[in-house]
C-alpha cells in the first residue's frame, strides 16, 4: 500500500502580498501542504510577500522558490529564511537551486553550480540559535553567526535537482529534494540515481521527502487551459532537449531548439501564438510536461500524479497561473482527497 | 527638525510593531531597523509595522551593496514600500558587521554605492531598466507593481566623497556621531555641493545618528553609554577632537582595545582608561544621564536643528519602550 502524496501549490510571481494572503488561506482550508512564492527578476521579494500569510495562517507551510546562492549570499538567505520562519512559527520552506532568470538579469555567470548549492545548503542547515557558525567554504564564508532569536522548529530546506551531479550532491546533503518539470522517464531515472547515492552516503530515500514541480493548467474551459499552457511553454524545462528527449525525436528536439525564440516571444507577449511551430508538436510537449485540460480531465491527471507517487514522489508542487483561486478550489476539492 | 528612532539589533517584528506604533502615536517621523551580523533580516523586522502602521516612515539601516546586490535590494525595498503604502526608506552604507560576517571587504565603496543608488533611483514600473555598471548589471528589470510613492533613499555619509555622492544621487544623507560643530561644517559643505549639482537644499534630507541613553536611573544610563562607547564613531579621532584635547585623544586611541573589550563583554568596565575621560566622552557624544539631562539634550537637539538637520535618528538601546516614551513625551513636543 503506497502512502499519501502531499499537494503544494506554487503561486504566480505577479501576486501582491494581499492576494498571496487570500490564496494561502484558501489553500490552507483545503488541506494543501504548502504555498510557494515564485522568485522572478522583476517580481516582489518572495520572502517579504509571504509576511501577511505567515502571520494569518496556522498550519500551511510557506516559502520562496527558487532562491539561488548566486543572487544572495547564504548568510543573507539564512537571515531572511529565519525571519520568515519566526513569523510563521516554524512553517517556512525554501527551495535552493541553480541559476535562474534572476541571475541572468543580474548578468551573472553560472559557474560552480553544484558547489555553490551544496555550501549554501550546508550553511542553512548548520544555522543554529545555540551554536556559533563559522563556515570556511571554497566559495562562501560565514564568521560568527549565531541567531539567538531563531528558536522555532527549523525551516524545511529543499534542494532543486534534476541532473546527475546535482542529484548526487542532493542525496548526500539535502533534507528534501524537488525535481522540476518531471516526466515518468526522468522521475524513474532520478530515483535510481538518488538511490545509488543515498546508499553510498548511508542514507535512506524514505527519510528524504521527494517533491516534483508540475505545471497546472486545468480549468473549466479546455481552450483557455491550452492557451495558458502554450503561453507558458517556454518555461517548461526552459525547453532544454534533456527534458524533451523522452517524448520527442532528436530531430524534433533540434527543431524546438531552433525555434526557441518563438516560444519565448509567446511568453513575453502573453499570447498562445507560437509562430512557426506545428500545433501537433506543441500539444505533445504540453501533454508530457504538465497537467493541462478541462475539469472533465481531472481523473486523468489524478492517475498521472498517482503514477508519480508510485515511482517515488511523496509530494507534488503544482505551478498555478491565471485564476489561481479557481485552481486551488479544484485541487482542494478533487485532487487532494484523491491523493490522500 | 523631526525625530527618528533606531531600534536595537535584537528587535523582533512583533517588538518593532509595538515600538513603531508607539513612536507613531508620539509623532516620530520614522523608525529604523538595525542590520547586524546576528540580527534578523532588517526588512523583515519592519514587515508587521509596515502593514499595520499608517503614518510613520520605516526602513533598514545600513544595507551595503557589497552584501546585497542592488537588484535584490530594490525588490526588498519596494516590497516593504508596497506593504507600507509608500512609507519605506533605506540607508545604504559601505558595509559593516554583515559584510564582515560573510568575509567580504569594503572595496570600491564609492563606486559600488554610486551604481547601487543609480539602480535604486532608476527603477521604474513604466520603463525597462538595462544597467551596465562596472560592478553591477541589471538587464530587463521592470517592477510593474512598484507604483506607490517611491521610498526615501539615504546614503550613510561621514566623509567628503560619500557626501558628494549623496548630494548628487540620494534623497538624503545620514552622518553618525557628529557633534554640533562637525555637523555645521558638514551641512555647509553639503549645501554647497547640492547647489553645484543643481539641486535644491530644501528637498534634501540630512540626518545624524545619535545615541540616546537617558533613563530614570542615571547610573544605568551611564553603564549603557560606557558599554556602547566603542561604537561612537568607532573612536575615530575626528569625532572626538571637538571636545577632547590632543593628549586625551591620544590616550583614547591607545586604549581602543579596552573600549572594544567592554563592548564585546557587554560590560561598562573600560579597563586602563580614567573614568574622567570616559565620562567626558559619553557626555559629549551621546545623550546620557537621568531625567535631569533631558533639557540639556533638547538644547543640543535645537542646536542640531539650527545647524540644518532636517531630522535626527536617535538610537535607543536597553528598555527601548521607556526611551521612546521619554522621547515622545518630552523631546518631540519641545522640538515642534
Amino acid at each position: 500500500m503506497l502512502g499519501s502524496m502531499r499537494v503544494d501549490v506554487i503561486l504566480s510571481p505577479d501576486l501582491s502580498p494581499g492576494e498571496i494572503l487570500e490564496l494561502g488561506l484558501l489553500a490552507e482550508r483545503y488541506g494543501i501542504g504548502a504555498v510557494w512564492t515564485s522568485n522572478y527578476p522583476s517580481s516582489r521579494d518572495p520572502f517579504i510577500s509571504l509576511c501577511p500569510l505567515a502571520l494569518a495562517s496556522s498550519r500551511i507551510r510557506l516559502g520562496p522558490l527558487v532562491i539561488t546562492p548566486y543572487e544572495l549570499h547564504p548568510l543573507k538567505i539564512a537571515k531572511a529564511l529565519g525571519s520568515l520562519n519566526e513569523l510563521c512559527h516554524g512553517r517556512a520552506n525554501i527551495l535552493i537551486g541553480g541559476p535562474t532568470g534572476v541571475n541572468a538579469t543580474m548578468g551573472m555567470g553560472l559557474t560552480r553550480m553544484v558547489g555553490r548549492v551544496r555550501e549554501c545548503v550546508e550553511i542553512l542547515q548548520a544555522t543554529s540559535a545555540e551554536r556559533v557558525l563559522n563556515y570556511n567554504g571554497r566559495i562562501f564564508q560565514v564568521w560568527g553567526y549565531k541567531p539567538v532569536w531563531a528558536t522555532d522548529a527549523p525551516p524545511a530546506i529543499y534542494v532543486g535537482a534534476n541532473k546527475p551531479q546535482m542529484l548526487a550532491m542532493a542525496a548526500r546533503v539535502a533534507d528534501n529534494i524537488m525535481l522540476g518539470d518531471i516526466t515518468p522517464h526522468h522521475l524513474g531515472t532520478a530515483v535510481a540515481t538518488l538511490d545509488r547515492n543515498f546508499a553510498a552516503a548511508g542514507r535512506r530515500r524514505a527519510d528524504v521527502p521527494l517533491s516534483g514541480l508540475v505545471a497546472w493548467h486545468v480549468k473549466a474551459d479546455r481552450q483557455t487551459a491550452v492557451a495558458e499552457a502554450r503561453q507558458q511553454l517556454a518555461l517548461r524545462g526552459m525547453l532544454d532537449s534533456w527534458y524533451l528527449r523522452p517524448f520527442l525525436s532528436e530531430e524534433e528536439c533540434q527543431f524546438v531548439e531552433a525555434n526557441r525564440g518563438a516560444f519565448f516571444s509567446a511568453y513575453k507577449n502573453n499570447t498562445p501564438e507560437i509562430a512557426g511551430v506545428p500545433d501537433a508538436l506543441i500539444d505533445r510537449i504540453i501533454d508530457n510536461l504538465g497537467c493541462t485540460g478541462s475539469a472533465d480531465d481531472i481523473d486523468r491527471h489524478i492517475e498521472r500524479l498517482r503514477h508519480f507517487r508510485d515511482l517515488g514522489l511523496s509530494q507534488v508542487a503544482l505551478k498555478l497561473h491565471n485564476d489561481s483561486a479557481a485552481a486551488i478550489r479544484l485541487i482542494g476539492e478533487q485532487l487532494v482527497p484523491a491523493l490522500q | 527638525m523631526e525625530i527618528d528612532i533606531i531600534l536595537n539589533e535584537f528587535a523582533s517584528p512583533q517588538e518593532a510593531l509595538e515600538l513603531g506604533l508607539m513612536a507613531e502615536r508620539y509623532g516620530a517621523r520614522g523608525v529604523w531597523s538595525s542590520n547586524y551580523g546576528w540580527s534578523r533580516d532588517p526588512f523583515f523586522t519592519l514587515s508587521l509595522l509596515a502593514h499595520q502602521s499608517s503614518r510613520i516612515r520605516l526602513g533598514p539601516m545600513a544595507v551595503s551593496p557589497a552584501e546585497l546586490h542592488p537588484l535584490k535590494m530594490a525588490n526588498l525595498l519596494f516590497s516593504l514600500n508596497e506593504l507600507s503604502r509608500g512609507r519605506a526608506m533605506i540607508m545604504v552604507g559601505g558595509g559593516g558587521a554583515v559584510l564582515q560576517a560573510i568575509g567580504g571587504k569594503r572595496e570600491r565603496m564609492i563606486r559600488r554605492t554610486r551604481e547601487c543608488l543609480e539602480i535604486l533611483k532608476g527603477a521604474s514600473p513604466d520603463k525597462m531598466m538595462n544597467y551596465n555598471g562596472e560592478i553591477y548589471k541589471v538587464w530587463g528589470y521592470q517592477p510593474k507593481w512598484y507604483t506607490d510613492t517611491p521610498p526615501l533613499i539615504y546614503f550613510g555619509s561621514n566623509h567628503p566623497q560619500s557626501r558628494k555622492l549623496s548630494t548628487e544621487l540620494a534623497d538624503g544623507l545620514i552622518t553618525s556621531d557628529f557633534v554640533v560643530p562637525l555637523m555645521k561644517d558638514f551641512i555647509g559643505k553639503a549645501h554647497a555641493e547640492l547647489q553645484a549639482a543643481g539641486r535644491s537644499t530644501h528637498d534634501f534630507r540630512i540626518s545624524n545618528f545619535w545615541a540616546w541613553h537617558i533613563k530614570k536611573d542615571a547610573a544605568a544610563s551611564m553603564r549603557e553609554a560606557r558599554r556602547e562607547l566603542m561604537l561612537r564613531g568607532w573612536l575615530g579621532e575626528q569625532y572626538f577632537r571637538p571636545f577632547l584635547d590632543a593628549d586625551e585623544v591620544q590616550l583614547m586611541r591607545a586604549h581602543e582595545q579596552d573600549f572594544l573589550n567592554a563592548f564585546l563583554r557587554g560590560t561598562d568596565v573600560i579597563e586602563n582608561v580614567p573614568d574622567e575621560l570616559v565620562t567626558k566622552m559619553v557626555r559629549n557624544i551621546s545623550f546620557v544621564g537621568g531625567l535631569d539631562q533631558i533639557d540639556a539634550a533638547i538644547e543640543t537637539l535645537k542646536a542640531f536643528a539650527a545647524a540644518g538637520l532636517t531630522e535626527i535618528a536617535l538610537r535607543v538601546h536597553d528598555d527601548p519602550a521607556d526611551a521612546i516614551r521619554l522621547i515622545g513625551e518630552r523631546v518631540i513636543p519641545a522640538l515642534r
